[in-house]
């Protein structure tokens, strides 16, 4: 057993205490949401906070709240309260996407805000996200402020967030009623991490698409397309402009390239209603 | 003070130790496996207010004033009812796993009394078994939530 690393645990009840926690102990301090990849990080000495500050006995964290336009999905929100709850199954494709997260256990305690914030370039929620045009609220020392998804990945595991800074929730705007989506991940099961994951977004002629585990951050590209074929043409000259892919555990960066195409077709499939 | 096994118990952690390390060594209760250490195997598992936790993954400071079950603390008709498929299914080889598949099937028929073959598969993805080949559990589970 590898134990974890000496950590002061701390448990605010509020934004405000939380915010000042982390202000106290600048870049010292990390936030704890479900800690699924947290406490795998610090046991593998990848990240080295020496105060965790418990983000869960915050209530306000702990909501998602429809606005007329938009959802707002707390930070310390579980995958499984996402997928238990019925309003949530109109926002496509981040739905499919979270219930490909992991496993279901993992699930239990997983938070769609940690699944951003650990900036894993294999995040499955991060293609939808950005195809959704999700917006992340952010509160710190000086106040709140709003950080588009697209601005929001820095590089591995780095993200826009100031160290002193706390995510609240995660916007994601209302799908538009006649919009069409996808979500695809290839992996070597579904509760690994994917080797290639992309999710769609289309909006009458304009097609969103974004691929993760292709580059350091999940990459987006945007196209205009009339059918299905034309989607695929226009999509497959575009992506290769973005995906950067590496050699890793879990695949060589060409058979990741070649998956680039698979998971394209697939997922344009789904999106444009073909047969498979 | 977690609540364990319906028994309220008061102990000194470390602020830094998982609940798993709680459970084995200052509780005593062998049945929550050690293994992976980073949430993998899920044999680690306990329920927590209910739902199935890997406990590896878990400050016991976040568990203070929660209530965990292991699979000590099961013991109505349902759980019984799993235990005795299991055998009959031939579910438990080497039995490293068991007490981790036997609280997730729980929860699960717990949840949904009458679930498919696919809500099995899913709900014990995140457990590894190296003897069975999960068949024989999935059909001890299905055949628990008939009988």
């Amino acid at each position: 057993m590898i134990s974890l690393p000496p950590l002061s645990y701390h448990k605010p009840r509020t934004v405000e205490e939380a915010v000042s926690i982390l202000e106290r102990y600048q870049g010292e301090a990390r936030v704890l949401a479900g800690g699924t990849d947290l406490l795998v990080d610090l046991r593998a000495r990848a990240r080295t906070p020496s105060h965790l500050v418990d983000i869960k006995g915050i209530p306000e964290l702990k909501r998602i709240v429809y606005l007329d336009n938009a959802v707002e999905v707390g930070s310390a929100v579980t995958l499984a309260e996402i997928l238990k709850d019925e309003g949530m199954k109109s926002y496509q494709p981040l739905y499919k996407a979270v219930g490909m997260i992991a496993d279901r256990i993992i699930r239990f305690r997983a938070t769609l805000a940690g699944n951003v914030c650990n900036a894993s370039p294999a995040a499955d929620s991060a293609p939808a996200l950005l195809v959704m045009g999700a917006e992340i609220k952010v509160v710190g020392p000086r106040g709140k402020r709003t950080i588009p998804i697209s601005e929001f990945f820095k590089g591995v595991k780095k993200t826009a967030l100031e160290p002193s800074e706390l995510v609240e929730s995660i916007r994601v705007p209302r799908t538009p009623d006649e919009a069409r989506s996808g979500f695809v991940k290839f992996g070597r099961s579904s509760e690994d991490l994917a080797i290639v994951n992309a999710a769609a977004m289309l909006v009458g002629n304009k097609l969103w698409v974004s691929y993760g585990s292709v580059a350091p951050t999940p990459m987006m590209i945007q196209v205009e397309a009339e059918n299905y074929e034309e989607a695929v043409l226009r999509v497959l000259k575009e992506a290769p402009k973005v995906v950067k892919p590496i050699s890793d555990v879990r695949a060589s960066a060409g058979y990741r390239l070649h998956l680039v195409k698979v998971a394209t077709a697939k997922l344009l499939k789904e999106v444009y209603g073909e047969e498979t | 003070m977690i609540k364990v096994n319906g028994e309220e118990r008061k102990l000194e952690v470390e602020e830094n130790e998982t609940l798993l390390q709680v459970l084995r060594d200052k509780l005593r209760i062998r049945s929550v496996k050690a293994a992976c250490w980073r949430g993998e195997c899920g044999l680690c598992t306990v329920l927590l207010e209910g739902k199935p936790v890997k406990s590896c993954l878990i400050l016991a400071c976040e568990a203070d004033g929660c209530s965990i079950v292991t699979v000590e603390g099961l013991n109505d008709n349902l759980s019984e009812r799993i235990k005795k498929t299991f055998v009959e299914e031939g579910a438990i080889q080497c039995g490293f796993c068991t007490p981790a598949f036997i609280l997730v099937a729980y929860s699960l028929l717990r949840e949904n009394p009458n679930p498919s073959r696919e809500d099995v598969v899913e709900a014990i993805n995140g457990l590894i078994c190296r003897c069975t080949g999960y068949h024989q559990i999935v059909n001890a589970i299905i055949k628990a939530a008939r009988e």
